[in-house]
């Protein structure tokens, strides 16, 4: 009994060990410091200005493509607007670091998970999670390469180039709902793309941002 | 500039406020941006497919592409005639009414309202309209 009781355990342990995040390999914990929303490198600006992104989602034989629109509204506030090509609207939603507004979602879309889904990727990427501005966070190494570094906020990981002061992806690997986001193209401090992954449900977006001349 | 021909190929070629084209070229859809192109197969999603096959139809004046998913009014001043396109079924969950103004002259689309659920609309104005000019098969290429 007792052996079969260390053998569960011996698994259990062998097994989260296996599901430690595969952002943080070659990574070695350092320290924990509270740490600012500026050094997670955020790139959406403050300012009152509107980005647009070529937009593509894929969910398993399904597809959408079109335009997002994304402009700051306030402090930490954006509203985020997905249309088609031709300008209908697909979402609307307004989000900030305390709630999700929906103003519109077309109805095929308009279900409770996939909106759950689409706040959680927003509050990511727009840097509206809370453990980003001050938290307590486990700051990682690469003795390799002493300009990388990952910081755990909460149950994100932020790997971040230090040289070039940008983001490169963020990680959450939970065991049912792990997601990834990778962000490359960089331009002026912004990622020119931007990939979200949901692999557990087939679930890919991916943003293109589209320069105004 | 639309450019279009039929039955099935429009190319949407927007200059401001950002440089965007997107060409449809029966059931493919081509976005160029930013130096960068991206081709998407509009059967991959019947819905999205749908909407465009619907507002193609109603950019083009086709409307005898429409099916009797949507029902037809037709009202007339003395420079034009107003068709509305009413959806019934599933297509109202996507659109309240498509308002296509057309020329009596020569029955050209001369204005185009997509008004949403939410009472949101989209707008298409065709000025400087050139009927039957020599287009490239290029301008529709989806390649």
């Amino acid at each position: 009994m007792r052996n079969l009781v260390s053998s569960s355990l011996l698994i259990c342990l062998l097994l989260l060990a296996s599901c430690a995040p595969g952002i943080t390999k070659g990574f070695r914990k350092a320290t924990s410091m509270h740490v600012q929303k500026e050094a997670f490198y955020p790139f959406f600006p403050a300012a009152d200005s509107v980005l647009l992104f070529n937009m593509q989602i894929d969910f398993g034989k399904n597809h959408f493509s079109g335009i997002l629109l994304v402009k700051s509204t306030g402090k930490d506030r954006y509203r985020t607007v997905f249309t088609s090509h031709f300008g209908m609207s697909v979402f609307d939603f307004e989000v900030d670091s305390d709630s999700f507004r929906v103003n519109y979602c077309l109805e095929a879309l308009h279900k409770k998970r996939f909106l759950q889904i689409l706040e959680a990727d927003f509050s990511a990427l727009l840097f509206l999670n809370p453990e980003t501005d001050g938290s307590l966070s486990d700051i990682y190494v690469n003795d390799a390469a002493s300009g990388l570094e990952v910081i755990k906020a909460g149950k994100y990981y932020y790997l971040k180039n230090k040289v070039s002061e940008t983001l490169i992806a963020i990680e959450a690997p939970q065991p049912v709902n792990a997601r990834r986001y990778r962000f490359s193209d960089y331009k002026d401090k912004f990622p020119a793309l931007i990939q979200i992954q949901h692999s557990h449900i087939g679930l890919k977006m991916q943003l293109e941002r589209i320069n105004r001349e | 500039m639309f450019y279009y021909r039929k039955p099935d190929k429009i190319c949407l070629d927007y200059q401001k406020p950002v440089k965007y084209l997107i060409v449809i070229n029966g059931d493919k859809i081509r976005v160029d941006s930013d130096g960068k192109t991206n081709t998407y197969d509009l059967g991959r999603n019947k819905m999205m497919s749908q909407i465009n096959v619907l507002i193609s139809a109603c950019m083009t004046g086709d409307i005898d592409k429409l099916s009797s998913a949507y029902s037809l009014t037709v009202n007339e001043n003395d420079r034009q005639y107003l068709v509305g396109v009413l959806p019934s079924g599933s297509a109202k969950s996507y659109m309240k009414s498509i308002d296509i103004y057309l020329d009596k002259k020569d029955f050209s689309v001369q204005k185009l309202k997509i008004t949403e659920p939410s009472d949101d609309y989209t707008e298409y104005e065709f000025t400087a309209k050139k009927k039957n000019p020599l287009i490239p098969d290029a301008k529709f290429s989806v390649k």
